[in-house]
């Protein structure tokens, strides 16, 4: 074994001393050159291919995905959970007082008799959720008219975000809630009449509600105000 | 799989377009609808001084808007047409009472249960459906309803070449008549009037739109740097529920495809 052992490390001591620094650069490059051979030829190749396919692959899934919901899905809009409805998929159908009524909780409406009152529920045709109630107003009472548009959001879910608040608003508060609103007069020429135009978002902690349109012929300075005090009783 | 999903691609987008274009052949069909939002646009004019011509058909023209289905506009329109002749003939839409006098100018009544039954029964006489109407399918529709009450009716054209002719359209308002606008893309406005400042809010959209027209305002302002500049619009009915009338400015961001003066006698 020991003679074994010996002849062994003789034998590498020979070589070392036969190998110059010529061998030995050929040796280094010889085995550099195994090592890349088998790195390429490993298996991983093909593991590598698999890998880059799925970069193009995914992202055109994720562009259908998304375009999908885009199109086809009400999805939440921002962080605070809103949904995004599409206009174009309103629909309205007919309605009433009473309906209204049993769908408002802390607030009644009040008209009078002089009143012509048009009530409309508008539903999303998508998802089928109900949004807000539409009502068109007409006063005929006296010598002078007012025809108001308004807005009653129903679903918590539904913002109306075209209501732009301007550096011209002004805000009256009453006990239960307040109105932020503009108001001009112009004078139509044709009658003398004054043309008062309106528009006012009433601030409550319950409902959202807005006079889209206010359009009253006058004598005077109009009762844009009035009207919207005695026409919402929030409780 | 990879062309299945560029076909899917290529279909969904595609069919984003097919509603809502401004599409300017008579096959187009008119909507106000398809994928396109609306839009509030602002605009502030700081004038020294300004001149204005104005016209209206009425104090308060009809101005209904109820949308019993999506893409609807155009049977909208059409209520809002026969609207304003009901004054003349109360059978034309019944019950409905068309409205009142105030000093010697007209004020219609807003929108009823009957004018909601007027525009689902022009919705079946028309032939519209998700897709829209046709200018020819409005006009065949608005016969039929017409015929049915033992009226006729009739379209006089406002192009000329191919464009709209504004001075046109004003005389046939003028001579009592409302104009049916077919527009690829639209807008109604209303102006806050300030000290020396006029702003202008736009409501727009790119969708395929039919709007009636009852008057007309033409304003010319000298501005403060000296340079002149005019506004020409028209008194419209909308049928958009949140913005139910205003100005549609003829030369802002639309297209007027198509226009008639409509008379029913």
């Amino acid at each position: 074994m020991n003679v074994k052992k010996y002849l062994k490390q003789q034998a590498q001591k020979d070589l070392q001393a036969l190998r110059t620094d010529r061998d030995e650069e050929f040796l280094q490059r010889l085995k550099d050159s195994i090592e890349e051979s088998a790195k390429e030829r490993a298996p991983k190749t093909k593991h590598n291919k698999k890998w880059l396919w799925a970069i193009p692959s995914g992202a055109l899934a994720c562009a259908v995905a998304a375009i999908l919901i885009v199109e086809l899905v009400p999805f939440p809009n921002n962080g605070l959970g809103d949904t995004k409805y599409e206009e174009a998929n309103f629909v309205h159908s007919d309605s009433d007082i009473i309906e209204l009524s049993n769908a408002l909780t802390n607030l009644t409406l009040n008209f009078t008799e002089d009143q012509t009152v048009d009530i409309a529920k508008i539903t999303d045709s998508v998802s089928g959720d109900e949004l807000y109630y539409a009502l068109t107003i007409d006063d005929n009472s006296s010598t002078a008219f007012y025809s108001m548009r308004v807005m009653i959001v129903v679903n918590n879910k539904y913002h109306y975000d075209k209501f732009k608040i301007e550096d011209d608003f002004a805000t009256e508060i009453y006990s239960d809630y307040s109105v932020i609103y503009r108001q001009q007069i112009s004078v139509d020429v044709d009658t003398g009449l004054n043309v008062i135009e309106g528009s006012a978002k009433l601030v409550n902690t319950k409902y959202e509600i807005y006079v889209l349109t206010y359009k009253e012929y006058s004598f005077d300075n109009g009762m844009f105000l009035t009207v919207i005090d005695n026409t919402f009783d929030f409780k | 799989m990879k062309k299945l999903l560029t076909a899917a691609l290529v279909i969904i987008l595609g069919g984003s377009c097919l509603c809502g274009n401004a599409i300017t052949d008579s096959n187009a069909t008119y909507c106000d609808s398809g994928v396109f939002l609306a839009t509030d646009t602002s605009i502030t004019i700081n004038y020294e001084n300004k001149d204005e011509n104005t016209f209206g058909m009425a104090l308060k023209h009809p101005n209904y808007t109820f949308s019993a289905n999506t893409s609807d506009c155009a049977c909208i329109a059409g209520a809002n047409v026969l609207g304003f002749y009901d004054r003349y003939d109360e059978d034309l839409i019944p019950n409905h009472k068309s409205g009142n006098l105030l000093l010697g100018k007209y004020i219609y009544s807003s929108q009823d249960t009957y004018i909601h039954d007027l525009i689902r029964q022009l919705y079946n006489d028309m032939g519209t459906d998700s897709t829209g109407t046709t200018v020819t399918e409005f006009k065949n529709g608005m016969i039929t309803y017409c015929n049915r009450k033992g009226k006729s009716i009739s379209f006089i054209s406002c192009m000329k070449n191919n464009k709209f002719d504004y001075s046109v359209a004003k005389s046939y308002m003028e001579s009592n008549q409302p104009i049916v606008l077919f527009c690829g893309g639209y807008n109604v406005a209303d102006i806050a009037i300030n000290e020396k400042s006029d702003r202008i809010n736009y409501y727009e959209s790119t969708a395929n739109h039919v709007m009636v027209g009852f008057g007309y305002k033409e304003i010319s302002y000298n501005l403060t740097n000296f340079a002149n500049i005019s506004y020409q619009y028209m008194t419209v009915a909308s049928g958009v529920f949140i913005k139910d009338s205003g100005y549609y400015d003829i030369n802002y961001n639309t297209n007027i495809n198509d226009a008639y003066a409509v008379n029913i006698y």
